[in-house]
């Protein structure tokens, strides 16, 4: 397989600059070069070696040089969004679990649960930014209330 | 011990806070009393109680096959002259791509408080599960490794059933070193660094079944308020 990439317009006028999302297309040979968006640079299947998984993917940018490479400060949103996703699922339980516990007048089975929500409401805030710096550190923040 | 049926069901908030269920009255560590403690290395017997007790119960193969085992080859894979001829080579190897174990699975469950204990001795850190394995009876292993493309803290937490029948055994600063494991659990920690000239080679060999669980601590969080 062959693989490009290219950037996304991400202006009015359908063109894009430094700070667009890219795009990716992979092909089975030559013969399908009609698919590949003009100016696309050819690259492996993993372009970007500290993002194997593709997690980062929206974070993705093509420098002018046709460099690949992560903008951080996107990957550090995306993580929080993964982290507010883990969160929402979490809160369900807890506040299912909360729901009967209150029904069972268990009071201090309600009251654990509502600091265990608290801990989770502020737990995007405990994240301490100015120790991550790469994207292999942004991978490693897991708060542990969140696992 | 805690009930390990309480850790069948893989997901469920009742479970984790199920305080009935927890080692209630066993006090939390607030630091480990380390037996060897070197800037890249600290090792201890003396494990926490209440981690212990977490720990305790049955833990689940996610790999039911058994491998084969050979102890030769795991002792081979884990002496000084395999990795003098990876080092020979000029060799990288970030993981170990030789090794004999197999895989088990932590549900959340049981993971969550286990993690929450370690994080009362490793405040404002994320801790991260980085491997759970069983290395099997008669040749467990896993062959030389430096971990550096994960630059971070690592701990590892293992149990053996017999003293020195298995070791983890390192590499670092000219020096070769291993540190056998003793009857019941076994707990290290170690940096590992990354475009290190002197990284921290490792590996492990297991003549009786050892289990293993391993944690990644990145120091990446503001205190609680």
């Amino acid at each position: 397989m062959l693989h490009y990439l290219y950037r996304l317009p991400n202006k009015p006028d359908g063109g894009s600059d430094l700070s667009a999302p890219v795009g990716m297309v992979s092909i089975p040979d030559e013969s399908y070069m009609h698919r590949v968006p003009e100016g696309a640079i050819q690259v492996s299947e993993t372009p970007v070696s500290e993002d194997e998984s593709g997690a980062f993917f929206e974070a993705w940018r093509l420098s002018d040089d046709g460099e690949v490479y992560v903008d951080l400060e996107v990957a550090k949103e995306i993580k929080l969004n993964q982290l507010r996703e883990r969160r929402d699922g979490l809160f369900k339980d807890l506040d299912r679990q909360q729901f009967n516990a209150f029904g069972s007048k268990k009071t201090d089975i309600v009251e654990k649960i509502e600091e265990e929500k608290e801990l989770l409401r502020n737990v995007t805030e405990r994240i301490d930014w100015d120790q991550v710096t790469t994207l292999e550190q942004i991978n490693y923040v897991m708060p542990p209330e969140m696992v | 011990m805690i009930d390990p049926l309480k850790f069948l069901p893989p997901t469920d908030f009742r479970d984790r806070l199920n305080l009935e269920a927890d080692p209630d009255g066993i006090k939390s560590a607030d630091a480990f009393e380390w037996e060897v403690n070197t800037p890249r290395m600290k090792s201890t017997t003396k494990i926490p109680e209440k981690l212990k007790a977490l720990m305790g119960g049955s833990w689940p193969l996610e790999d039911t096959q058994r491998p084969e085992v050979s102890d030769a080859k795991a002792q081979e894979a884990c002496s000084e002259s395999a990795l003098e001829r990876i080092l020979s080579k000029g060799e990288a190897r970030d993981k170990a791509n030789d090794k004999c174990l197999q895989r088990l699975s932590v549900a959340r469950n049981r993971l969550s408080p286990i993690v929450r204990e370690l994080s009362l001795v490793y405040p404002n850190c994320s801790l991260m599960i980085s491997g759970f394995f069983l290395y099997p009876q008669g040749g467990g292993y896993m062959g030389w490794h430096t971990n550096e493309g994960n630059a971070c803290t690592r701990l590892y937490l293992s149990h053996a059933p017999e003293d020195d029948k298995s070791f983890f055994r390192y590499y670092c600063g000219g020096e070769y070193v291993t540190s056998w494991d003793k009857q019941g659990w076994n707990l290290r920690q170690f940096e590992v660094t990354k475009g290190d000239d002197d990284p921290l080679w490792h590996c492990v060999y297991a003549n009786v079944g050892r289990l293993s669980v391993g944690f990644r601590i990145n120091k990446n969080l503001k205190p609680l308020k």
